[in-house]
């Protein structure tokens, strides 16, 4: 296993996921653009570091080896004034040999007026992103890291037109994800989304013999809880560096309080590209909060875009997180950890 | 015996109804008492005459024509002669001008004398002598008349030979007024759900001025409550609602006819910024590496516009910004190309975008009109 583990290492520390001269016509993106439940966008999407819910697989597939039992998570919305929607499912369950997740997302736009044969037909879009995920603690395999965990996920995309254009695309690739706990208080996450290069097969294949090369990125975050605070706020950092996409450098900012057993609020700073901002990035504000009863957690979160209340998005999420059934190898109770688990 | 026969001819030709004066020009030798009562009006084309007591009426061969010789009686031939007409006028030159200072024209016509006198007279009677007549021909005849003051109108011109004949052509020549200049409207734009009141700034506006708008396939829109505040200034009114939002052209007409127009001096808004034609691409879909789309809609007036795309993840990834009154941003039609390139500096993928025609407007940003936009590669 040690071999295994080695080599995801030797891919993480790729540094170019998309080789010179590699025959595709552009890159396209990722849904894990939006990705992360209610909880994470109230965040401003800062959550490399903390990446302890279900949906972690979205953000830091290295998230969910610290969960202890088996979690589930969905989240259905609507963007951009409805013109889009978006629903994604995950689920995570510990094992003796770590912890396996699987997350959907589906996503896509209908009614869009294509002009075929000189008449408008109305096409129909879809993307659809399939995560297997595992993760553990690097402890399993070497006698030292209870506190960090490694993970990796395999992504199967799958998008299309139907109605008045005909065509389809099909692709994979690889995130790999570490998170180091270092203190109960303060953790450090890096995640690296899209690394499988083109000349392994991570690419976007259309029925019509295009390939897009699927944009790298990779998150870097921080998470603290000061202890003056009681450990009852946490506070998260990520900055993202994309690779060979034209994508500016982002940041996220955010903070979770946890004001009781039951209410939490949150809120972030979440950088977007922005094409109408001279830096080609503008901050957008977020706020959240979330109620936790029995073993579901309700979050909400609100996400506001450019300035413009009616491109703001409300998002909601539900979460279901059953009793720990075992005990794992690195136990550290990590900076961010949903309350509950606490 | 020749005698006899040349009387013969003569009573074959009476008899035969040929009118030897035309046929033969017979002498002017022959005794004739006749009296030309009027030389052919404004046109000569005929005279009338006195002959043995009686007022003939016969057409000219020519219009013009100097002259005539007639025969009359059983016996025609014995009753020949040449009459003399007055003075024609066909024309004037100029044929209209404006009431101010002296003005030098050219009387043309037929049988001017040497020492002739003209005039042109009101319709009112009013008369104005010309001045330093001068006989270019028997044909032309230049003078001037001073018009300082002459009341604008239709007048006649006559022509006198020393002889005491005459000839007057009627409502020859036109006095007129200074034609008006338009050169500001205040305000220049209105809504079209309102009747708006105008002040039009020029020169030589006269009472009975009219006012109206006018745009190429719309009906006209007649000013109202007119009111000539001096000859620089007048107020007024138009009912603009349910009008044409556009430039219009604003046409002052004086009474007399003269006009003056504001090209597209005028322009019709709708009371608020709307997008009258949705907004819409073509070609839907379209692959940049190939060509651009064409983004178009039509706005009710001009103004700051953003044209913005949307990738499917709520990214803002292109944004086209157009100043009021520039192509993008004014009323009418506009259109804007979209190349397929992005903030990320490349072209944007497969996929499906949002193109959003928006304002800011009050203090908000506002979505005027949206559409999807596909891209294939």
């Amino acid at each position: 296993m040690r071999k295994y583990l080695i080599a995801l290492a030797v891919i993480l520390s790729l540094g170019n996921p998309v080789p010179a001269g590699a025959e595709v016509v552009g890159q396209t993106d990722d849904p894990l653009v939006v990705g992360g439940g209610a909880r994470p966008i109230g965040m401003g999407r800062a959550f490399t570091a903390v990446a302890d819910d279900a949906d972690a697989a979205f953000i830091n597939p290295a998230g969910i080896g610290g969960l202890k039992g088996p979690t589930a998570m969905m989240m259905m919305t609507n963007m951009l004034m409805g013109e889009i929607y978006y629903a994604e499912f995950c689920g995570a369950i510990p094992a003796t040999f770590g912890t396996l997740g699987l997350g959907l997302i589906s996503t896509g736009v209908n009614q869009i007026p294509t002009d075929v044969d000189s008449s408008t037909v109305y096409t129909d879009y879809y993307d659809t992103l399939i995560i297997f995920n595992y993760s553990t603690a690097l402890a399993r395999f070497f006698g030292y890291g209870r506190n960090i965990y490694v993970g990796a996920n395999y992504k199967i995309f799958n998008r299309g037109w139907t109605g008045g254009i005909n065509r389809f695309a099909s692709g994979q690739s690889i995130d790999l994800g570490i998170k180091y706990i270092v203190t109960p208080y303060l953790s450090f996450g890096l995640s690296r989304q899209n690394v499988l290069p083109v000349t392994m097969g991570g690419v976007l294949h259309w029925s019509t013999g295009a390939e897009e090369a699927i944009a790298s990125l990779t998150k870097f975050g921080i998470a603290v809880k000061p202890l003056p605070l009681g450990g009852n706020v946490l506070f998260a950092y990520d900055i993202d560096f994309p690779a060979f996409s034209g994508r500016p450098v982002t940041m996220h900012f955010g903070t979770e309080w946890k004001t009781g057993q039951l209410l939490s609020l949150r809120g972030g700073l979440d950088q977007s590209l922005d094409a109408a901002a001279p830096e080609r990035t503008s901050w957008n504000p977020t706020f959240g909060l979330s109620f936790d009863f029995a073993r579901f957690r309700l979050d909400y979160a609100y996400h506001s875009y450019y300035n413009d209340p009616a491109l703001a998005n409300n998002y909601f999420s539900l979460s279901y997180q059953a009793d720990p059934w075992m005990e794992l190898k690195g136990e550290a109770a990590p900076a961010g950890e949903s309350p509950r688990r606490r | 015996m020749i005698k006899r026969l040349i009387v013969l001819i003569i009573i074959g030709l009476a008899v035969f109804g040929v009118d030897p004066a035309l046929a033969v020009g017979a002498s002017a030798s022959y005794k004739i008492a006749a009296e030309v009562m009027d030389s052919g009006g404004s046109r000569g084309s005929s005279a009338s005459y006195q002959l043995l007591g009686k007022t003939r009426e016969r057409a000219l061969p020519v219009p013009g024509s100097p002259s005539l010789t007639v025969g009359e009686g059983f016996l025609r031939s014995v009753y020949f002669g040449r009459i003399i007409f007055g003075p024609i006028v066909t024309g004037i030159k100029p044929a209209a001008a404006l009431n101010s200072g002296p003005l030098s024209v050219i009387i043309t016509g037929a049988n001017f004398l040497a020492g002739a006198a003209a005039k042109i007279t009101a319709e009112d009677g009013k008369e104005i002598v010309a001045t330093k007549v001068v006989m270019v021909n028997t044909g032309a005849i230049s003078c001037d008349f001073d018009l300082t003051g002459a009341k604008p109108g239709s007048w006649s011109v006559t022509v006198t030979n020393p002889d005491g004949r005459s000839g007057t052509l009627p409502a020859a020549f036109k006095i007129i007024y200074p034609a008006p200049t338009v050169s500001s409207v205040v305000p220049d734009k209105g809504v079209n759900n309102e009747v708006a009141t105008l002040t039009i700034a020029g020169e030589n506006f006269r009472e009975g001025v009219s006012l109206k708008l006018s745009k190429a396939s719309e009906s006209d829109i007649m000013a109202e409550k007119v009111v000539v505040v001096s000859t620089g200034k007048i107020t007024c009114s138009f009912d603009l609602r349910k009008k044409t939002v556009g430039v219009w052209d604003l046409k002052v007409t004086n009474e007399d006819g003269q006009y003056a127009t504001l090209f597209q001096g005028f322009k019709i808004e709708a009371p608020e910024l709307e997008v009258l034609e949705a907004v819409k691409n073509k070609p839907n879909p379209f692959n940049p590496a190939k060509q651009p789309t064409l983004i178009s809609y039509t706005l009710s007036q001009d103004y700051d516009v953003f044209v913005d795309v949307f990738n499917v993840r709520g990214e803002r990834v292109w944004r086209y910004q157009a100043s009021r009154g520039t192509m993008g941003g004014m009323v009418g039609q506009n259109v804007v190309s979209w190349n397929g390139t992005t903030a990320t500096k490349s072209y944007a993928s497969e996929g499906v975008y949002f193109l959003y025609v928006t304002a800011r407007v009050k203090g908000a940003q506002k979505i005027l009109s949206k559409t999807k936009v596909a891209i294939t590669r």
